[in-house]
Parts: structure tokens; C-alpha cells; sequence
């Protein structure tokens, strides 16, 4: 799954990178009929939902107008106590890496200033993440452990809910 | 890092373990995968309750999924707890007194998750109450097996037992669980719109367009790159 909607062309710095809005269901790869986590999803970019839940342990959190970050944490990126590296699969072929400081630094002052950010972004060494200066304040949600993100057909009073599901959610 | 086709011979081996498995059970003790009880006569299908848990992205999950299996009126509430590093027990129970807790009278099953080695596994159900008799082979689980989150995490080099604390269904989330299966209930008339034993009706008639059908998944958020490749370059500005 690639980012659509700009040219491939080389990529030397963050704010080169090809990420875009896009609609939320294809952001979090629920726009098909699977009934299980495609594993193997690259897809990034952001969307701005009126409300979406993060799920852990069975208790949900409701966040409100939310600016959604889908972005990927490699597997095997470095283990940093309270950085994730994130890995962007580019449309041409290949892939590059940035840490997600980096990344939230250039990239969130271009994005819509919703009240909250959530982070659709696997941590897999469990980082605590510090308060995010570009965030200017507002809240910003992130997992730690896989996340997967559901839709749950009607769950949310008859409409349709977006579900995040972590190991644990925190703020930064 | 595991590729697709590491995946695919992953599952192929763990088919065949569980093949043995299953031709392993001692026949005294292997009862039919079909169970069914003294005070609703309602049965369980117990190979769907085995594949729900390994399926489940979480507590959550795993209780609509077993609560879509069950054919009773009564919820299903869910208990998970992480014993130890190695061991994950999931209870099932019908929560009579709504106190949020595991009595013994009223489990239904338990399901036992051991960490046996790197990247490897298993898990067994035992049946309880009405169910006692069902005992089912131990299920043999490793790393790139498709699963779902709630059994994969545990092969995560940074795993750490997230339910020392029991997670337990709540009475408030009874209402939901009841909404959900309803709603599947009525979508899938032409198992649920035949009398129970007890002479009860789960539903059926025309199916509503607005039921709400399965949960979808989406996407996981980390990207596994094949065993042998490059790392990529990291942009630092």
C-alpha cells in the first residue's frame, strides 16, 4: 500500500516524504472485507476524524476531533527509550527511516491543528514518549506494543466505530 | 523478521503439529467438539471458541467473538489474567451475581497460554461446570502463525504480561455485548432463526440491512521487512 496523491521523487529530507490526507478507512486499511489485521499494511498519511476510541485490555477511550497519524514503526528499528524509528515504504520502491521526534517536528505544523493527535503507529519497545513541542500542547495519543486499527459496524450508538487497539495507551 | 513464505511454512508445520495433537488425545478424554448444557441445553462449539482466542486482538474482541458462538440468552463474560511471564489463563463464565468476578460455580471454560520456548507455544481449553467433559488437544502456536494480537504479543522480544491485573467484562459492557450479538444474530438468520431446545428464538426472520455485520480489521502498524534486507537509510532532517 502506497501513499497516493504525489509524484515519486527523491527523497532527501522528512518534508520530502509523500504524506498526504487520505480517507480515514483506506489510512487504516479497514476499506476492505478482512476479518483479521493485514500484517503486512504500509500504508501512511493522516486523516481528521470527529471521534475515534483507543482500545486496550478491553476498556475504550473516546477522543474527539482528532488529527490521525498512520505511520509504521520498523520491526527491527532501533530500541530507544522514548523515540520510535519509523520506517515510510515510498511509492517508487524502497524504503527510508526517521525518528518520530523528527518526523512530529516537520511535520505537525503543516497538519490541521485538531485538539487532539492520535498516533496509528506500532511501538514495539515500548517507548515513552516526551511532550511533543510542535504538538503545542494538545494531547498526542500513542500505543505502545502492536496497533491494529477495527471498524466495528454500528458499535458506536449506530455508527460506525474506528477502534485503535494497543497494549496500553499513553499521552504525550 | 518474517517474511510471507516463513509465514506460510510457519502455519504449514503448525498445521501439522496440530494435526498430531489432535491424533494425539487420548480417546477417554476427547469428547465431541459440541457440548451442551444441563440448564439451557445450548451448546458450544468448542473448535470456534479455540480459534476465536487465537484470533482475538484483545479481551474485548474475544469476548463479542464468544459471545457470537454462544447460542444461549446469557453473556459470555470474559477473565484474563497473566499468571506469570509465561502463562495467560482466559476464563469464560456466566457472571450470575454481576459482581464482575470469576466464581467458581459459574465458569463455563478456561483456556491455558504457555510461552514454551522462543517463539513458541500453546494453548488448551478446558470445559467446566456442564462442560467438564470437553478437554480439547493441546494447540501447538509459534511465531509467524496468523494470529491475532492478544496470543502474537507474546513472542514480542519486549513483551511484557499486560493483565497481571485480571481484565474482567464488566456489567456495563453486558448492554454492548448484548446489542453486538444481537445484531449479528440478526444477520445470520439461518443460524439463529431456528427454536432453541428451550423452545427460544435467537432471532431471524428478514435479515436488517442496519445490522451491524463483523468487525473489520485494518491495518498493523510496523512494517516487517524480509529476513536479508537492507535496513533503510535514516533522514535526520
Amino acid at each position: 500500500m502506497v501513499a497516493p496523491g504525489r509524484a515519486p521523487g527523491p527523497i532527501a529530507t522528512i518534508g520530502d516524504l509523500p504524506f498526504v490526507e487520505r480517507p480515514i478507512a483506506a489510512l487504516l486499511g479497514i476499506d476492505g472485507e478482512r476479518e483479521t489485521i493485514d500484517v503486512d499494511y504500509t500504508g501512511y498519511g493522516w486523516a481528521r476524524v470527529d471521534r475515534i476510541w483507543l482500545a486496550t485490555g478491553g476498556r475504550l477511550t473516546r477522543v474527539d476531533d482528532a488529527l490521525v497519524l498512520a505511520l509504521h514503526s520498523a520491526d527491527d528499528g532501533e530500541a530507544l527509550a522514548d523515540d520510535v524509528e519509523l520506517e515510510f515504504v515510498l511509492p517508487a520502491a524502497g524504503s527510508v527511516a526517521a525518528l518520530l521526534s523528527s518526523f512530529l517536528t516537520r511535520w505537525l505544523p503543516r497538519l490541521p491543528a485538531a485538539p487532539a493527535i492520535v498516533l496509528a503507529m506500532c511501538n514495539p519497545h515500548h517507548a515513552r514518549l516526551a511532550a511533543v513541542a510542535a504538538a503545542g500542547g494538545r494531547p498526542v495519543h500513542y500505543g505502545r506494543g502492536d496497533v491494529d486499527a477495527w471498524l466495528d459496524p454500528g458499535a458506536d450508538q449506530g455508527r460506525d466505530r474506528l477502534r485503535l487497539v494497543a497494549d496500553a495507551w499513553e499521552r504525550a | 523478521m518474517i517474511t510471507r513464505t516463513k509465514m506460510l511454512a510457519s502455519a504449514l508445520i503448525a498445521g501439522l503439529v496440530l494435526g498430531n495433537a489432535t491424533g494425539c488425545v487420548d480417546e477417554k478424554k476427547r469428547t465431541e467438539r459440541w457440548a451442551t448444557t444441563e440448564n439451557t441445553n445450548v451448546k458450544i462449539d468448542w473448535d470456534k471458541v479455540n480459534e476465536a482466542y487465537k484470533q482475538a486482538s484483545g479481551p474485548e474482541d474475544l469476548e463479542r467473538r464468544i459471545n457470537e458462538i454462544y447460542e444461549g440468552d446469557e453473556i459470555v463474560s470474559i477473565s484474563v489474567q497473566d499468571v506469570d511471564a509465561k502463562t495467560q489463563v482466559v476464563t469464560g463464565f456466566f457472571d450470575k451475581n454481576q459482581d464482575g468476578k470469576v466464581d467458581e460455580p459459574e465458569k463455563i471454560f478456561t483456556i491455558q497460554r504457555t510461552l514454551t520456548g522462543e517463539g513458541e507455544g500453546q494453548y488448551q481449553t478446558h470445559g467446566h461446570g456442564y462442560y467438564a467433559g470437553y478437554t480439547s488437544p493441546m494447540f501447538g502456536i509459534m511465531t509467524g502463525m496468523l494470529m491475532g494480537s492478544m496470543m502474537s504479543s507474546m513472542f514480542m522480544p519486549t513483551y511484557v504480561p499486560v493483565y497481571t491485573q485480571p481484565y474482567t467484562t464488566s456489567s456495563a459492557r453486558h448492554a454492548e455485548l448484548r446489542n453486538q450479538r444481537a445484531g449479528y444474530r440478526a444477520s445470520n438468520p439461518q443460524r439463529f432463526a431456528k427454536p432453541s431446545k428451550t423452545g427460544r428464538s435467537y432471532g431471524g426472520g428478514t435479515p436488517s440491512r442496519s445490522s451491524p455485520p463483523r468487525s473489520r480489521g485494518g491495518g498493523r502498524f510496523g512494517v516487517r521487512r524480509p529476513a536479508g534486507a537492507p535496513r533503510p537509510v535514516r533522514l535526520d532532517a
